[in-house]
């Protein structure tokens, strides 16, 4: 909230300290002042009331006039021009006279006021627009001359205009509200944290509606009377008020709001919301003749029950929402705004005042459920002392003594009439001193707790020792009844007064070995950095129409700000190909990227409720959903390297990518089988992508009768599902045509996408063996196949278990196609315990070639 | 390509002997590369060179001669052998330093190097913040980010209708009114107490998510680190030393730091670390919104509330917890003054770190 300095002064005694001080004890001491903005310092040098006698029109131009302004009683009148169009002959406004400072309305920078000639006319000052003189109005452009006919009254011309707008100088602190404080959300109360803070005396208001005996009237006929039909509404107070002319407010009333950001209204709308920033207390005042009957309740509203706020909106309401109804119809919506239908206007000339309480939490879930929150429902939902509402509806009442009469009508004001009952309640807390050193680390005895909290409004008595220990019993004010109800809040208040910078930093005692963690991840990064590629972090939201989503497992967010980030991604691809291409659209060719990060999916909710029953009395965190985190990549451009042949990405770098990966992080790449996949996802190609899988084959599905049906419900919930995701590790390969077209993407791309924690389960860090003594043998074989679609990986492993236990590697030299397959290999064998003969050896490679020819149809040349 | 002797029967031995070495000693002074010094010792000392044929007329020598004439051999033999290595070393050194100057390459051409790329700065801080607690006795654990609103709110103090909930714009989602994604880390504060037994030291970075327009210092998502110690006699102001010793350990100086009071339902007392502004040394500018000092992270005592949530007893245990914004600690650190460069993934940004 914005706290006037100058406001502040009337509670506190503030002699000698600067705005800049109050700001930084109160952000000391838990109320944060983001901002001191000075307020009416600009405004310097001879600025009068004066009044319009004549308008002219300006002989050289169209857009501006010529006024003949008066600026002291009989003086000459001074020509002024002036630009706006709301002035008409006898209004009465501020004048800036020559050697005048004011504010420029277009950049809020300094403004002097000079004799000057304008479009060749003479013009001897300024008429001011309410920007001009540094006040806020409705007036958004500040282009209209700030009319003070009312403010004035029949103050002589000439008066000086600061005292007519009470334009001292004051300053704004920019509190930040404290959600379980209600209580310091007006000046009255931050004004005791003031007091606190620096040790100094509050000054108790006296409100005085005594002085206004004659205006009171128990016997007044036709008061409204008060009825709550709901504990949510533990009080609710109306006074009934005659004779009252609605206008404008007294400018130290408007220009206080106006510094709270607050707009006019009229002169008791005003007071209500005055006396709420001033004590906190939110008010309501209706138009006693637009209601119907002779008394207001306090209900829930009925299922439909419509109503039109302030605002101008229609609601319809709900039977959460606590009303305030008439005879017929609801008038208001509990704490939070008053109907359209109740408004005082400016002929009211009689009004019901609600000073009531609202339980915190009824308000907050009809402003949630409405949608509608109001400064009134900001300070309800904190806690607002009930103690307070009769003496702020008589504040109130007093103002409206003061500021809303006319000579035509009696002021007469009805009796308090209530409902349910706003006494204080005892409520103490006990406190333990040795608790203070056990939670904060300094001791403080019962002296110094005293004064730190008496301040406050606490009171402090010793019991002495309790159980053992020596133990206050503080008694806790009204208004802070709703903050403070456990000894750790005493603990806090006492911390904060004291001062966080009174407790000294210490290191924590005995320290516990900690578990090294991520550090998979870490390397797989590492691995992937090392070989050229780039980490992305993407957004895990994505939009409506991302590919590749499968419908029936997203995850989507029901509150979306922006059609962008509506649905929880499933793939990391289509938003690292998305970065691709934001680079490239930047010009650069290379762009190898990854990114280590999270999918989600919606758990089909036969499994969900197996994982439910799994963890029973545990349902508190079942969310119906899982989160796995994968690691994927993009490649894209040739990689130019100094004085050498550049880096080409192709199906074959990437998937070598994947094959050091796996390698460099302890996954034999022998239990890793790559297997040709097509329409697995939109942006693979369907002839150049492969499964990265485990090396053994599917389980097979058990088909018996001892299947339960949720097994079947739970059978791979991955987008592999015609594989078994038991062993399906991820997928490697080259973007497909179509979707790089409509991603835009300017050349061929390769990807990759590897489950992390399925890797992690498979990794085996190697352990030492024995480095062989004996020489290895190494024989190239040459194979041709007829069939041109034959895999490597098929030829590789009838090699490997034909070769015998000394055949260590079988690698894949060279291909070559022509009217048939050829591929050569290079074998070495070695056997550790002794020198391999030629024998051995040749009876090796002559059963690898019997293999093959047998099961893959290889010939051989002589 | 072996010179054979000449033969004189008119000559002695000795004779013979003596004009071999001669000759061989000549051939190798004349020998200019080390091919021609090898060619010149198959000449004379190769198994079928001019030396070795005249060891063969050592058999025709008388016995009396055999000893005299069997010492002079070996005395011509040496001769030549030193001579060859003599020359040998010579003509290596030659050799090589003609080989070396012709190997003369441009040492100031660019290297060639195996292609890098970058982790992203995230990474960096997010390994970095990991590490310097882990010298502490932290250690990491994680948790979903799609949650229930148990988690996220009620068994941190939060109760339905309490208006720190509304500080957090939450995004909801489509498994439930009780489901959505986290809006803070503090969520992995109650699901580790629950499964662990104190004393608890732990770390949780993880990405957390609210509702809110994208602009310079707002994206839909970003990530912290919770931090919680659960022990007994645990303290503020151990609170205070942790914290303070990780801010220096992250940003390697003393900054000039501030606990301030603040309010988190989940910890009481609460508390903001903040640092003086390190662009402006606390005299206010843009970055600070004129406050001299900027919010690092939120701490507090762990509120008795939470922690009997989560079945332990707040008579015997105390506890501090703490969390943090890597974004923001990020932009601190290497000076970066737009969150969304951190989603961009623009590589001229990337490459930077």
């Amino acid at each position: 909230m914005k706290l006037s300095f100058d406001w502040l002064s009337e509670f506190v005694d503030l002699e000698g300290l600067s705005a800049a001080q109050v700001a930084e004890k109160l952000t000391m001491g838990a109320f944060e002042v983001e901002e001191v903005t000075p307020v009416g310092a600009e405004i310097t040098g001879p600025l009068v009331l004066g009044e319009i006698l004549e308008i002219n029109p300006h002989p050289n131009a169209s857009k501006i006039r010529l006024t003949k302004t008066r600026v002291a009683p009989g003086a000459e009148p001074l020509e002024i021009v002036c630009g706006a169009a709301n002035i008409e002959v006898g209004h009465r406004i501020a004048v800036a006279l020559d050697g005048a400072c004011v504010v420029n309305r277009h950049d809020g920078s300094k403004l002097e006021i000079k004799i000057s000639t304008i479009r060749g006319v003479k013009s001897n000052g300024m008429l001011c627009s309410a920007a001009e003189l540094g006040i806020a109005t409705d007036d958004t452009t500040g282009e209209g001359i700030y009319i003070l006919n009312d403010l004035a009254g029949d103050r002589p011309l000439g008066t000086d205009i600061r005292d007519i707008l009470d334009l001292k100088n004051d300053y704004i602190l920019h509190v930040e509200p404290r959600s379980n404080r209600g209580d310091a959300l007006c000046v009255a109360g931050l004004a005791r944290e003031v007091a606190a803070l620096f040790n100094r005396k509050l000054q108790t208001q006296t409100h005085g509606l005594d002085e206004f005996g004659k205006a009171l009237d128990q016997n007044l006929t036709g008061q409204i009377k008060a009825q709550s039909q709901a504990n949510e509404c533990p009080y609710f107070s109306l006074r009934t008020i005659n004779g009252i002319k609605i206008g404008k407010s007294p400018a130290y009333i408007a220009k206080r709001l106006e510094a709270m950001g607050l707009r006019t209204v009229n002169n008791v709308v005003d007071i209500t919301n005055y006396v709420m920033h001033e004590l906190g207390q939110p008010l309501h005042a209706y138009d006693l003749e637009k209601i119907t009957g002779n008394t207001l309740t306090a209900r829930f509203a009925r299922e439909g029950e419509k109503i039109t706020t302030l605002d101008g909106k229609e609601r319809s309401l709900t039977p959460e929402v606590l009303v305030i109804a008439d005879g017929d119809t609801a008038v208001g919506i509990a704490g939070i705004m008053g109907s359209k239908d109740s408004e005082i206007s400016q002929q009211s000339s009689s009004i019901v005042l609600e000073a009531a309480a609202f339980d915190q939490a009824t308000v907050r879930k009809g402003s949630r459920l409405l949608g509608l929150s109001s400064d009134a429902s900001l300070r309800f939902e904190r806690g607002v002392d009930r103690v307070q509402t009769a003496i702020a509806s008589e504040r109130a009442c007093y103002l409206i003594a003061k500021h809303c009469t006319c000579e035509d009508a009696q002021l007469a004001i009805g009796d308090l009439q209530q409902a349910g009952d706003n006494k204080a309640q005892s409520k103490t807390v006990d406190l333990r001193l040795k608790q203070i050193d056990r939670i904060l680390g300094i001791s403080l005895d019962s002296q110094k707790i005293e004064a730190l909290l008496t301040p406050l409004g606490f009171g402090v008595q010793d019991l002495g020792q309790q159980s053992g220990q020596a133990t206050l019993r503080v008694s806790i004010p009204s208004f802070r009844q709703s903050d403070v109800t456990r000894e750790i809040d005493l603990i806090e208040e006492i911390c904060r007064l004291n001062g966080y910078d009174k407790i000294a930093a210490i290191m924590p005692s005995a320290s516990m070995p900690a578990e090294a963690a991520d550090t998979f991840v870490s390397r797989v990064k590492k691995t992937l950095t090392s070989s050229g590629l780039s980490e992305a972090w993407l957004s895990s939201l994505v939009p409506e129409n991302e590919p590749g989503i499968d419908h029936d497992r997203v995850v989507s967010v029901l509150n979306p700000l922006s059609k962008d980030h509506q649905l929880l991604r499933q793939s990391l691809i289509p938003g690292l190909l998305k970065a691709v291409a934001y680079n490239q659209d930047r010009g650069r060719k290379d762009v190898w990227m990854f990114e280590a990060g999270r999918v989600y999916e919606r758990v089909p909710s036969a499994s969900s409720q197996q994982a439910a029953s799994q963890t029973q009395g545990n349902l508190k965190g079942h969310t119906g959903s899982k989160e796995r985190q994968l690691i994927a990549a993009a490649v894209t451009g040739e990689k130019s390297r100094a004085l050498e042949a550049p880096l080409k990405p192709d199906y074959y770098l990437t998937k070598g990518l994947v094959e050091n990966l796996l390698e460099h992080n302890d996954i034999n790449l022998a239990k890793i089988a790559f297997r040709r996949v097509s329409d697995l996802y939109p942006w693979l190609h369907p002839h150049r992508a492969a499964l990265v899988t485990l090396n053994r084959p599917a389980k097979p599905k058990k088909l018996d009768k001892a299947v339960s049906q949720s097994d079947i419900h739970r059978q791979d919930p991955s987008p592999y599902d015609h594989l078994d995701e038991n062993i399906t590790l991820g997928y490697v390969g080259e973007v497909h045509p179509r979707y790089k077209d409509q991603v835009g993407l300017r050349d061929n791309a390769w990807v990759f996408e590897l489950d992390l924690a399925k890797l992690e389960l498979e990794r085996k860090p190697g352990k030492f063996k024995e480095i062989p003594n004996t020489p290895e043998v190494w024989r190239d074989l040459t194979c041709d196949f007829e069939n041109q679609e034959t895999e490597h990986q098929a030829v590789c492993a009838v090699i490997i278990k034909a070769g015998g236990p000394h055949l260590k590697t079988a690698d894949l030299v060279s291909v070559f196609k022509s009217d048939r397959l050829s591929l050569t290999y290079r074998m070495t064998f070695q056997n550790p315990a002794e020198t391999l003969t030629n024998d051995q050896v040749e009876s090796s490679i002559q059963s690898i070639r019997k293999d093959l020819s047998d099961k893959l149809k290889a010939t051989f040349r002589a | 390509m072996s010179e054979m002797p000449e033969e004189s029967l008119n000559e002695s031995i000795d004779q013979r002997l003596e004009k071999i070495t001669t000759k061989a000693l000549t051939a190798i002074e004349q020998a200019n590369d080390l091919d021609a010094l090898e060619a010149c010792r198959v000449a004379y000392l190769g198994s079928k060179g001019a030396f070795t044929q005249i060891m063969q007329l050592l058999r025709t020598v008388p016995k009396e001669d055999k000893p005299r004439i069997g010492a002079l051999v070996n005395e011509q033999k040496k001769k030549i052998e030193d001579r060859l290595e003599e020359r040998k070393a010579v003509l290596y050194e030659a050799h090589l330093s003609a080989k070396l100057s012709s190997e003369s390459i441009d040492v100031t051409a660019p290297g060639r190097r195996v292609p890098l790329g970058h982790e992203h700065p995230l990474s960096q801080i997010r390994q970095e913040i990991i590490s310097i607690f882990y010298s502490m006795g932290f250690s990491t654990v994680d948790g979903p980010e799609i949650e229930t609103d148990y988690y996220n709110f009620d068994s941190l103090n939060t109760p339905a209708n309490h208006p720190a909930r509304d500080e957090q714009d939450t995004f909801y989602t489509n498994l439930g009114p009780h489901v959505l994604l986290r809006s803070q880390t503090s969520t992995v504060q109650v699901r580790v107490m629950e499964k662990t037994k104190p004393p608890i030291r732990v770390i949780a970075p993880g990405r957390v998510y609210r509702n809110e327009e994208v602009n310079a210092r707002k994206y839909p998502l970003f990530h912290q680190v919770e931090g919680l110690l659960i022990d007994k006699d645990v303290t503020f102001g151990q609170l205070k030393g942790t914290l303070q010793a990780f801010i220096k350990a992250l940003f390697k100086k003393d900054l000039n730091i501030r606990f301030r009071p603040d309010f988190f339902p989940f910890t009481e007392p609460s508390a903001e670390l903040d640092s003086q502004c390190p662009f402006c040394q606390g005299k206010g500018c843009r970055t600070c919104g004129n406050r001299g000092w900027l919010e690092l992270l939120g701490c507090g005592m762990v509120d008795p509330n939470v922690l009997k949530e989560a079945g332990i007893d707040p008579e015997i245990y105390s506890g501090f917890a703490f969390g943090m914004g890597l974004e923001r600690l990020a932009m601190l650190k290497y000076d970066i003054n737009d969150i969304r460069h951190f989603y961009t993934n623009d590589l001229r940004f990337l490459e930077q770190f």
